[in-house]
């Protein structure tokens, strides 16, 4: 049944990205602008952009250049070519566009403060005291990180435009957000199904008290976090797969995620360092894998102790969802907000967020660290506790 | 009846009691709370909400110019107000600010208007301005009552004739969408709220049994194979309960909205959205009333189907992930969202709850029917 | 009177059972066999909870299945592993099987006294069967298939877990019972029932292979089971001569129980017991199981 689950997940994801896709043709151009032109924007090479515009332009029959070639075009008029042609049209407004975003980068980064978002954060969650002087901290740390960001203009490397397509958003708060709850529900249910699988089948008296003996109890543990990586590691592989043929990232890999044109909303993301989208992926996966072992170690924990797969799987999507809801409740009290942001679900629930100084409350330096650390210890911690208990406990029929 | 009544017991263990109570009190906070404490959400709706309030109890469902007249006089007298306002405050003349209009226009980056917004901010005098946009939707809204209507594009002929139907009846929106909005909003969440609590009530209740080896006893005595019947009684009474119980209380919550005021009137007056029919408010809550009870029986049913199919509870959640899924994404926001609704042809909706209702139908008459003779090794 | 006649049961191309015939009356019916020789199938038939493929099975010359209800009142069940509810006590249980049964409550309330006073359990009435022992969960269900007072009462291996004191009060019990009603009572134990049993019932090979009283299917051996003395050394060639029974230490050597066709020297022939034939007949299955 698990096997059927899987697979309705893998189908339903695929489903959504059919669904959600991104005009491939469009997204191509970015790969033929970045095989041309190389992954960093620079002058000259902006200029060859703008020149070879240009040339389109013409090559369309356009005299006053592409810019009032663009301006001019009407719906009817467009409807009018021939589809070549209306092609032809879109990939001389797509390059324009992308030209024109390149060329404002510098300025539009050049208006961003900082400490103006600081001071919106505080206003909105009404920080004081501790809280608030964590947050002037973090904003002091911020703004460091942004002024070497200037310095390098680390902003200047091509990426899909962030508005309209916001491929970083489709990516990693849709795809991978599902990808990550799927992953949950898979290993809940299949954790709490091996740990009181003895209990019950009622081979529990038999299993116990054979020379493994209770210590069998330490081996479901290993077995239900290798079920969990390896379910997570055929759905992630399932959706991929069928992301990455929906959409050519090719000439992407070694870009940077933080790059200008990935600025989709409001705020733009400000990541603690450049990373290559590659490396962004790769930590965000191993992120939602530890968090996905985490809970299944927590999983295992209760079900040691409560050897009811029903009523543990229950138990544990609530306590998940309960650490999602729960911060929201905490406006009485600043610090403890604080201290319950750092808080796995937000974790696993932001992936397009992660190690973006940008995101309030959990925009810290080492948030990421921070948070797996307390759970994986936490984790354990249950887990030791409760197999210790579950040694001496009283077994019956 | 005391069988059936012990398998209505027998669901409801202490745990279960537990893991719902929490259970109720998250997806309250996370699905139905925020709509509770923010209706009307936000400015300017707030006080376009009084306004039609207030013009509801003066001219009832139906406006007519003398009666919008009389709004834009009290809109005037607003704008008059605020602009008195201006005129006096230092601040103002400074930035050279006298009407509303200027008041809007003037340009963000001008040092002496951005002193005097900021302070109007801090004080009630900026409230004035949500009341003046107010009215000035209202207005609008009022003036392109037929256009409003004639714009659409039509996704079918039948809609097409409805809207002239519509148009020639002058059966035009006076009032804000947002009181209808905010309750199918809520009538979607309590009903999937509905369908978290059957599921987690309902999945043991042939499958507890059965795990326990309590089928062999159960079907040599002299009730025998008619538990299974109990059984499906008694699942269909809790369903039944749950959500009755749930509607209740979500109801009452809900009249705290205060939207009753606009119980009596037709639909059309108060949503942009078109209905097949001329219904009011309602008699609309009462169709949407019977279609959350519908489709909970259907899937209370479902949930037990699979509770007498599964082998263990590990199938048992895998299989109410993907149905609660499917009512999630599909059934709610279509039977429920849409019902009446032009968006979908007139027999679309009917047709998803005859199709509903006839696979359930199958689905337990095949179970039933199977339970008879089954083999129990 | 409980008629089986000509029943098969088959699951696709296995034989569970071929071609059975047997009549129970008043009286305690003991049925002897070892695992997987279709006891637990013909049990399951008799309990309505499985069809034969061939045959009927009457009651009162009524079709069972046919009777439904009517047949299912007078019947008493106890299954070799049965469920019960870990957080109810045994009257909470007993209850929930009165209904079932179709007692009315005053009654039944009254019934679960007594039967619980049978099983010694009525100390313990009100606690949580959570923490009962094996036996004591074996008690409640003999308590249950006794509750509502059946004509017919099927008890499969009822005496696992029982230990020897209440083993004899549960003999007891059932040869009183057994004076106006059918008790089948399904054991590997053979002690169990030779002491009650009005008849045995052996199955072998999923065929009956008795319905006797006990002194007729040990006479079916008789001048078969012989009794010598052996030396330790000569044990194993001894046993692969002869089906040995029993064994046991004298004087330094080996006292042997054993099945011949003629008598030996220096044997002694003994009286054949229910033990010996149940040993004697499935030799082979226990030497290829």
């Amino acid at each position: 049944m698990i096997w059927v689950l899987l697979v309705v997940f893998i189908g339903f994801n695929s489903f959504y990205i059919w669904s959600e896709a991104r005009e491939e043709k469009e997204l191509a151009i970015l790969n033929d602008i970045i095989a041309n032109y190389g992954k960093t924007i620079e002058e000259e090479t902006l200029e060859e952009l703008h020149e070879e515009i240009e040339q389109k332009a013409a090559v369309l029959g356009s005299q006053q250049g592409a810019a009032a070639y663009l301006d001019a075009m009407t719906s009817e008029f467009y409807y009018k070519q021939s589809e070549e042609v209306q092609w032809q049209i879109d990939e001389l407004s797509l390059y324009a566009m992308y030209a024109n975003l390149a060329g404002q980068l510098k300025e539009r980064y050049g208006k961003v403060n900082m400490n103006a978002f600081g001071e919106d954060i505080k206003k909105t969650y009404s920080l004081s005291g501790i809280a608030a002087s964590w947050m002037d901290r973090h904003f002091a740390q911020l703004e460091k990180r942004f002024e070497k960001y200037m310095e390098n203009e680390s902003y200047n490397e091509w990426f899909f435009a962030g508005n309209p397509y916001r491929m970083h958003s489709f990516l990693f708060r849709s795809v991978v957000k599902m990808v990550a709850l799927e992953g949950i529900l898979l290993a809940v249910l299949m954790t709490a199904y091996l740990t009181a699988y003895e209990r019950e089948q009622r081979t529990h008296l038999l299993i116990f008290a054979s020379k493994m003996g209770r210590g069998i109890m330490k081996k479901k543990a290993w077995a239900a976090g290798m079920a969990t990586a390896g379910a997570g590691l055929l759905l992630m592989a399932g959706t991929f797969a069928v992301f990455f043929s929906f959409h050519d990232y090719t000439g992407l890999w070694g870009v940077n995620i933080g790059s200008g044109l990935n600025w989709e909303y409001q705020a733009p993301y400000m990541f603690w360092w450049d990373m290559p989208l590659w490396q962004y992926l790769l930590l965000a996966v191993v992120i939602i894998f530890i968090s996905w072992l985490v809970i299944t170690f927590a999983t295992f924990a209760v079900a040691v102790g409560v050897q009811n797969s029903y009523i543990v799987s229950i138990t544990m999507l609530l306590v998940l969802l309960a650490l999602f809801v729960v911060p929201s409740y905490l406006t009485f009290s600043p610090l403890l907000m604080l201290i319950s942001h750092f808080n796995l679900m937000l974790l696993v629930l932001n992936p397009h967020m992660l190690f973006n100084g940008l995101s309030g409350m959990t925009g810290f330096w080492y948030h990421e660290l921070l948070t797996l650390s307390i759970f994986i210890l936490l984790a354990i911690v249950m887990a030791m506790r409760s197999m210790k208990r579950f040694k001496r406990k009283d077994l019956h029929e | 009846m005391r069988l059936w009544w012990m398998e209505i017991k027998k669901c409801f263990t202490w745990p279960i009691v537990g893991l719902l109570l929490v259970m109720n009190v998250l997806l309250y906070s996370l699905l139905a709370e925020f709509y509770f404490e923010n209706f009307p959400n936000g400015r300017p709706s707030s006080e376009r909400f009084e306004i039609e309030l207030d013009m509801v109890e003066r001219y009832g469902e139906v406006i007519d110019d003398g009666e919008i007249a009389e709004v834009r006089r009290e809109y005037e007298q607003t704008v008059e107000k605020f602009e008195a306002i201006l005129r006096d405050h230092p601040l103002s003349q400074t930035a050279g600010v006298e009407t509303v209009e200027q008041y809007r226009e003037y340009e963000r980056d001008d040092e002496a208007f951005n002193k005097l917004e900021q302070v109007f901010w801090e004080t009630d005098d900026f409230d004035l301005m949500w009341w003046i946009q107010s009215y000035e939707s209202i207005l609008e809204n009022y003036q392109y009552k037929e256009e409003s209507l004639q714009s659409q594009h039509y996704r079918s002929s039948l809609e097409k004739e409805r809207i002239e139907e519509l148009l020639a009846n002058e059966s035009y929106q006076y009032y804000s969408s947002s009181v209808v909005e905010n309750f199918m909003t809520i009538v979607e969440n309590v009903t999937i709220i509905i369908l978290f609590n059957l599921l987690i009530l309902l999945s043991p209740l042939f499958l507890r049994d059965r795990a326990n080896q309590m089928v062999p006893l159960q079907y040599s005595t002299k009730h025998g194979r008619k538990t299974f019947v109990t059984k499906w009684r008694a699942g269909l009474m809790l369903t039944l309960f749950v959500t009755t119980v749930l509607i209740a209380i979500y109801g009452m919550l809900y009249m705290g909205n205060g939207t009753s005021p606009f119980f009596f009137m037709q639909l059309y007056h108060m949503d942009y959205v078109n209905y097949w029919y001329d219904i009011t408010f309602r008699q609309y809550i009462i169709f949407v009333i019977m279609g959350m009870y519908l489709i909970s029986a259907v899937f209370g049913l479902l949930v037990m189907a699979c509770s007498s199919l599964s082998r263990n509870y590990l199938s048992q959640m895998a299989a109410q992930i993907v149905v609660i899924g499917l009512f999630i994404w599909l059934v709610i926001p279509t039977a429920l969202g849409r019902l009446f609704q032009t968006y979908h042809l007139p027999w679309v909706v009917p047709g998803i709850y005859a199709g509903l209702i006839g696979v359930t139908i199958v689905v337990v008459y095949w179970l039933l029917r199977r339970e008879k003779v089954r083999e129990i090794t | 009177m409980l008629v089986i006649e000509n029943v098969t049961k088959q699951y696709g191309d296995f034989i569970a059972l071929r071609n059975i015939s047997l009549s129970l009356e008043n009286g305690v019916y003991g049925l002897l066999a070892p695992n997987g020789a279709g006891k637990s199938t013909l049990i399951k038939m008799l309990a309505t909870l499985i069809t034969p493929t061939a045959g009927t099975i009457t009651y009162n010359g009524r079709d069972i299945i046919t009777l439904g209800e009517e047949y299912r009142e007078k019947l008493g069940y106890l299954p070799q592993h049965f469920g019960y509810y870990r957080h109810y006590t045994p009257v909470q249980y007993l209850q929930y099987l009165a209904a079932l049964k179709g007692m009315p409550k005053e009654q039944a309330a009254d019934r679960i006294d007594e039967v619980l006073e049978l099983v010694a359990l009525s100390d313990v009435k009100k606690k949580k069967m959570r923490k009962f022992s094996g036996g004591m969960i074996q008690r409640v269900g003999i308590a249950q298939a006794l509750l509502a007072d059946p004509q017919i009462l099927i008890l499969d291996e009822p005496t696992a877990g029982l230990d020897p004191k209440e083993r004899a009060r549960f003999r007891h019990i059932l040869s009183n019972l057994a004076r106006t009603r059918i008790v089948l009572l399904s054991t590997h134990i053979v002690s169990d029932v030779e002491s009650i049993a009005n008849e045995i019932i052996m199955i072998k090979n999923k065929q009956l292979l008795y319905q006797k009283d006990v002194a007729s299917i040990c006479a079916t051996m008789s001048g078969c089971i012989f009794e010598t003395v052996v030396d330790f050394a000569d044990v194993a060639d001894f046993a692969k001569n002869y089906i040995v029974l029993a064994e046991k230490q004298e004087a330094g050597r080996m006292l042997i129980r054993f099945m011949a066709e003629e008598q030996k020297p220096h044997w002694q022939p003994v009286q054949p017991t229910l033990e010996d034939v149940f040993l004697v007949e499935y030799a082979q299955e226990s030497t290829v199981g």
